[in-house]
Order: C-alpha cells, then structure tokens, then sequence
C-alpha cells in the first residue's frame, strides 16, 4: 500500500466503496424486491426503496469525499498535480472497459425484461446492480491499468 | 520478432545534474508517475512529450529513446 499513488489509491477506493455498497445493499433489495413484488412481504411500501437507493447513493457520495479529501491531505502534492496524457489515457481506456460492462448488462436486463415477467420494482433494482458493477469494474480497470502498465 | 521503445531518460538525467523525477516532471508538463512509468518502459510517451523530454536534455529524440527488438523470456 505504501508505494501506491494518489491516483492509485483514489481509484481503488472508490472501486472498493462502490463494491462494499452494492454488497451491503443490492442482495437484500433483489429479495425483498422480489417477495413484494410477489405480494409476501407486507408493511413495506414501494416508495420506501426508492428513499434506501437514494440513500445508498448519498452515502456512497459521502464515503467518497471524505475518503478523497483524507486522501488529498495526505498526499497533498500528487493530489495538485493536475491530470496528464497518461491519466487521460488511461482513464478512457477504463471507461471503455467501464462502460462496455455496463451496455452488456443493460443489454441482458432489457432481454431479460423482454422475455420474462419482472415488475418494475425488481427490473429496477437489477439496473442499480449493473450501474454499480459498470462503475466499479471501470474504477477496479483504472486502478490495475496504473499498476499493471501504459 | 516484435519492436519496442526503450529509452535513457535514466543516465540523462544523471548526467544532467542528477535531474529528479519530480523535476523532469515539471519541465515536460506531466506527473512524476508518468516519468516513472516511461523511465520503466511501461508508458510510451506521446510525440509532443517525447520532443519536449529531448527538448529538456538538449539531445535528439533518438538519444533519449530507441526502437529496439524486444527480447522474449525463454520458456521453463
């Protein structure tokens, strides 16, 4: 960990925190999802997991900043340096990998959405699952594309 | 047999000063990861940053970096 860069790091974090979100939450909401969904569960509203995802995502926004700005203060002078052509190169090439997980899976989903009878509340929850894998592959890419080579 | 850049960016800066990384850096427009990156051959720099780096050390782009064949590992 000790010969890692600000880049590194701030990149394995957020892959790291995205991660731990979608682990803590997503599992749970595809249950529940499905058993409201079949009518099993009672006392839980729909609007109630709209208010957990977004609270999930403003947590996730929360955990992020504090973990840069530590991070900033730490590193103080790699955090200043502003982004150069191997940066840029490689975060494209990550947002590539990023984003191409994300379009299969959106892809899947929309076959899956057209093939088999999912309520909105789960098909939800499904794109949340694949938003979060998209992203957090494309930051783990990120992290391995500055360790690894380029 | 396939190709690739290697450079001396090393020994130059030796031989200029004892130029740091952090210097090099500053003087060609990008971090000190990328100087280590394109010290270690992982990164090839892109044209204009391979001119400017021959730019710092006063030499041609073809004393700073070499195409060179690249050397297979044996197999075990």
């Amino acid at each position: 960990m000790k010969n890692l860069s600000f880049r590194e790091l701030s990149a394995l974090g957020s892959a790291l925190a995205i991660a731990f979100c979608a682990y803590s939450y997503l599992p749970a909401a595809l249950w529940l999802s499905e058993e409201y969904s079949e009518g099993t569960v009672h006392g839980l509203e729909r609007v109630e997991f709209v208010y957990t995802a977004l609270g999930l995502v403003a947590f996730l926004a929360g955990i992020q900043i504090v973990y840069h700005v530590i991070l900033a203060i730490l590193m103080r002078s790699e955090a200043n340096e502003p982004a150069d052509e191997r940066d840029r190169v490689i975060g494209m090439k990550a947002t590539r990998i990023g984003y191409g997980v994300m379009v299969t899976g959106i892809v899947l989903l929309a076959g899956h959405l057209l093939t088999e009878d999912v309520s909105g509340l789960l098909a939800a929850q499904y794109l949340l699952l694949v938003l979060f894998i998209g992203e957090a592959i494309r930051y783990f890419a990120q992290f391995l594309l500055y360790r690894l080579s380029i | 047999m396939g190709k690739r850049i290697t450079n001396n960016i090393r020994s130059l800066r030796f031989q200029h000063g004892e130029m740091t990384q952090a210097e090099l850096a500053r003087r060609i427009g990008v971090t000190r990861q990328t100087v280590i990156a394109i010290e270690n051959d992982k990164y090839s720099p892109s044209l204009e940053a391979a001119f400017r780096i021959a730019d710092v050390f006063g030499v041609p782009l073809t004393e700073v970096f070499a195409y060179v064949p690249s050397e297979r590992k044996p197999r075990k």
